[in-house]
């Protein structure tokens, strides 16, 4: 190889070849940025799933279980085709493995950022195949949005989300604090109404996690059901949909698995197309608007 | 014009022994190949090295970028007789761990991913149990561990990716970032010891024991022509060797399968299969 007139390398054959770059980059693996979010919106009807709850409730671990189920195989008529984010879904998972030395399997607590981050998986199903888009916050940013509604009214994602699941951390549910617990989602819901973030085409689901730790608890289980009731008849009419799913993610794994089978079938079979959002496009100031708008378009 | 062929896969896939077995199976003259051997047009003092390791049954030692060699042959694939010239690197298991974990694509191996006429992904059978949770564990072994037991907290780092998780990856990166549209054999070495046990199909293998995997290639049959093979280079693990073993003429320690279920063909000895099907324009 030797240098050209020109500069730059040349071949036996005197063609120029790439030089310089001994490597590239490549994305990280780890989440998905707006940026990348709106590229893949603009090519594919994507899905955005937003799970919210405080801080320890256990968003995480919500989806990473859906990455873990498909790990272990095909969920019901569910399979994995692809994710940009496999290195974030095995990071939150990997203090559930033996090969972290932990004793008791948890997951990472997202931290606190301005920043908004997706996690994605391509599923495949009986509907096509579909992009799913998690959205990750820190539970931080929930808590305070559940306590004023000027700040829920800047969490962008409680608005263009497809669905949004709600997730009441089954540790509470299982001892004194049950009651606070319940009422914490309560209070997400009513100032997601509130501030005109949740309305008619809002697809809820109130998640309560850990039922292995408070399911056998009679207490736990009647406040749970009267809760259901109470909140089906003040809401259930101001939503699109209001669903409420039991969920042990270390428990057993059949239960799991069909519970996360049916979640998959309303994100991927029952999927709208069109969702409006009513937007316009001179309200698109900010990069989650313009998420907004193309999921509207 | 040299075709290439790019074997890869992660550190201890088995490359290098199965460059080793295929370098004797060719030049022995043992084995009946769907490759007929012509002419080694360039020195094959590496290959000699990894080959008399191979013959003496001795562990081979791991591939460093440093130490790659190559295998260049001049060869006629029987079934359409077609000369050529191939050229297969061995390619160290490192330029993967980088691709998956450092993220950083060598451009000298992007560049042999795009232009190889054929692609084998190497997986090895002898694969640690890597992705078992510690709620799996408790019930094989239930009851708090001894004081002495607790483990240190490990930190997480890409390299704790389970295999199923690393071989997606790569093949994703591959994909996008590479070269789309690829046939590629995937090779489930150290065959024999799959055969010892319950006996499944290759592709069967891939199922139970890589489910993500499975999924993933299963998904993407429009954009990735797959077939899997079970090859085994060595007949049994090296610290089953015997003298009856070292007896026999290498080649009946050779194994390769690419059945697609249990009662299908019994395996052949050939180990050029991979690279032939791998070579094929269409099936």
């Amino acid at each position: 190889m030797s240098e050209s007139a020109e500069g730059g390398a040349v071949d036996a054959e005197n063609r120029h070849v790439s030089p310089t770059l001994k490597s590239r980059d490549l994305p990280s693996g780890d989440v998905i940025d707006v940026a990348e979010l709106e590229k893949l919106l603009q090519r594919e009807r994507v899905v955005i799933i937003t799970v919210i709850g405080d801080k320890g409730a256990g968003k995480t671990s919500f989806v990473s279980a859906i990455y873990d189920g498909f790990s272990r195989g095909e969920i019901g008529e569910f399979s994995f085709k692809e994710s940009k984010t496999i290195l974030g879904f095995e990071r939150r998972l990997f203090q559930t493995r033996v090969a972290s030395g932990e004793a008791k399997p948890d997951t990472p607590h997202t931290p606190l950022s301005d920043e908004l981050y997706f996690l994605h998986l391509l599923v495949c199903g009986s509907g096509g195949t579909k992009e799913l888009v998690f959205t990750e916050r820190a539970g931080e940013t929930y808590t305070a949005g559940r306590l004023d509604p000027l700040v829920a009214a800047d969490i962008p994602e409680l608005k263009f989300s497809d669905h949004i699941c709600v997730v009441v951390d089954g540790e509470l549910l299982a001892g004194n604090d049950k009651h606070n617990a319940l009422q914490r989602c309560r209070q997400a819901i009513q100032v997601g109404l509130s501030s005109g973030q949740f309305g008619a085409d809002t697809r809820l689901a109130v998640i309560f996690g850990k039922s292995d730790l408070w399911e056998h608890m009679a207490s736990s289980r009647g406040a749970v059901d009267r809760f259901q009731a109470i909140l089906s008849r003040d809401f259930r009419e101001r939503l699109g949909a209001l669903q409420f799913v039991q969920i042990s993610l270390f428990g057993d794994r059949a239960q799991t698995r069909n519970a996360l089978n049916s979640f998959l079938k309303q994100w991927v079979v029952e999927d709208r197309v069109t969702v409006d959002f009513g937007f316009s496009v001179n309200k698109i100031v900010s990069n989650f608007d313009r998420l907004a708008f193309y999921l509207k378009e | 014009m040299m075709d290439r062929i790019a074997i890869i896969g992660f550190s201890s896939a088995g490359k290098s022994t199965f460059l080793a077995a295929l370098w004797h199976a060719l030049s022995s003259g043992e084995v009946d190949s769907c490759m007929r051997f012509d002419a080694a047009p360039s020195s094959v003092e590496y290959l000699d090295r990894l080959v008399e390791k191979w013959r003496r049954r001795e562990e081979l030692p791991r591939t460093s970028t440093q130490d790659e060699g190559v295998l260049e042959i001049s060869i006629t694939l029987r079934r359409v007789d077609r000369s050529l010239k191939l050229q297969i690197p061995d390619l160290s298991g490192e330029h993967m761990h980088s691709l998956v974990e450092d993220r950083t694509l060598p451009n000298e191996l992007a560049e042999l991913l795009s232009s190889a006429s054929g692609v084998l992904l190497f997986v090895s059978a002898d694969k640690p149990v890597d992705n078992m949770t510690i709620e799996e564990l408790n019930e094989i072994a239930p009851g708090p561990s001894a004081e002495g037991d607790v483990n240190e907290s490990i930190e997480w780092a890409p390299k704790h990716m389970p295999l199923q998780a690393r071989l997606v990856e790569l093949l994703q990166i591959i994909e996008r970032d590479i070269a789309p549209q690829r046939r590629i054999a995937i090779v489930v070495s150290a065959w024999d010891l799959v055969r010892q046990s319950d006996d499944p199909s290759p592709r069967q293998w891939i199922e139970r024991e890589l489910p993500l995997f499975h999924q993933y290639l299963k998904n993407r049959e429009d954009s990735l022509v797959v077939r899997v093979f079970g090859v085994s280079a060595l007949g049994q693990s090296l610290s089953n060797t015997t003298q009856a073993l070292l007896d026999v003429e290498p080649s009946d320690w050779l194994l390769c399968t690419d059945r697609s279920s249990r009662d299908d063909a019994t395996p052949s000895r050939d180990i050029g299969l991979p690279i032939e099907w791998a070579m094929r324009r269409e099936d």
